[in-house]
């Protein structure tokens, strides 16, 4: 039961990311085609709104994450598409963001791995013990 | 932490994206982040037969793409800083060694964080890499002063770390 939930979710998620991807690149090509928006522009309001919406809804979170899985492609599309032409100190300002949030994830990560390690480690010594 | 994934994800495709606007692996770098995740997740699934539990599996990859962002990122980092200090780069060579030297023994030092202790050896290791053969550009002054950085660096690490096995 608790793996065809698992499976459900899944599912949902991703159809979720698919259409989420679609509607932003159908709706950019719509504004860049009738010459209203640049495409780029509408991908970043787009990526935006999905991390709010993302954010809004983390309590659903194969939804969630579909969402903010959409806005990772939008935002690495924007970006490889324009980090040349970005300044140095402002490739550098966004590298130090993103390492800043890494170590800071890797510390905290690190405590809940250690208190994973000692209580599996307390169960064994205790079904050890109870063998004995 | 489910969310931190799309994070993670992020910070691991930008590290492709900056290798490529570096001018490494430009046009074939997504299918090389791909293969890269891939091995990732292998290698976390390999570690994972001992322990046989999902959510062991999930931290140990998050870790090793944790590690792997950090490593490539740091250096990354230290380019662009170098780049933006043009008109100095004197400055950002002593900053990258800085830097680079600073994370490396951190990471040497660091005990009980798997997950920083790697992460800092590798970003670490690679800034040194990088900011010792950009020296060559600068003159022989800079070669020297960086040499002797460097060697007072490893003496005085080799001495705190090797001091309880020598005595």
């Amino acid at each position: 039961m608790n793996n065809k939930n698992n499976f459900l979710k899944f599912v949902f998620g991703l159809i979720i990311f698919m259409f989420s991807l679609a509607l932003a690149y159908f709706v950019a090509n719509y504004f860049d085609n009738a010459e209203i928006i640049k495409s780029e522009l509408v991908w970043i309001a787009t990526a935006g709104i999905y991390v709010l919406i993302g954010m809004m809804v983390y309590q659903i979170f194969p939804v969630s994450l579909g969402f903010l899985f959409s806005a990772d492609v939008l935002i690495l599309h924007i970006l490889t598409n324009n980090i040349s032409e970005v300044d140095s100190v402002y490739k550098t300002l966004l590298i130090g963001f993103i390492l800043t949030i890494l170590y800071f994830y890797a510390w905290i990560s690190n405590k809940k791995l250690i208190k994973k390690q000692e209580t599996s480690s307390t169960i064994n010594s205790s079904i050890h013990n109870n063998s004995i | 932490m489910l969310f931190i994934w799309p994070f993670l994800l992020l910070a691991f495709g930008l590290v492709f994206i900056a290798l490529g606007d570096l001018g490494l692996f430009s046009f074939l770098f997504w299918p090389l982040a791909i293969i890269a995740f891939l091995m990732l997740v292998f290698r976390s699934s390999k570690t994972n037969h001992e322990s046989g539990d999902r959510l062991t599996w999930l931290l140990n990859l998050r870790s090793n793409v944790t590690i792997v962002s950090i490593g490539l990122l740091t250096p990354i980092f230290v380019r662009y800083l170098i780049e933006s200090l043009q008109s100095t780069p004197l400055i950002g060579m002593i900053l990258g060694l800085f830097i680079g030297f600073g994370l490396a023994i951190s990471g040497l030092f660091t005990t009980n964080n798997r997950t920083i202790v790697y992460s800092n050896i590798l970003g670490g290791l690679i800034t040194l890499g990088y900011v010792y053969v950009n020296l060559w550009t600068l003159g022989d002054l800079a070669r020297v002063i960086t040499a002797s950085f460097g060697l007072l660096v490893a003496v005085v690490v080799s001495i705190v770390k090797l001091k309880d096995k020598l005595s």
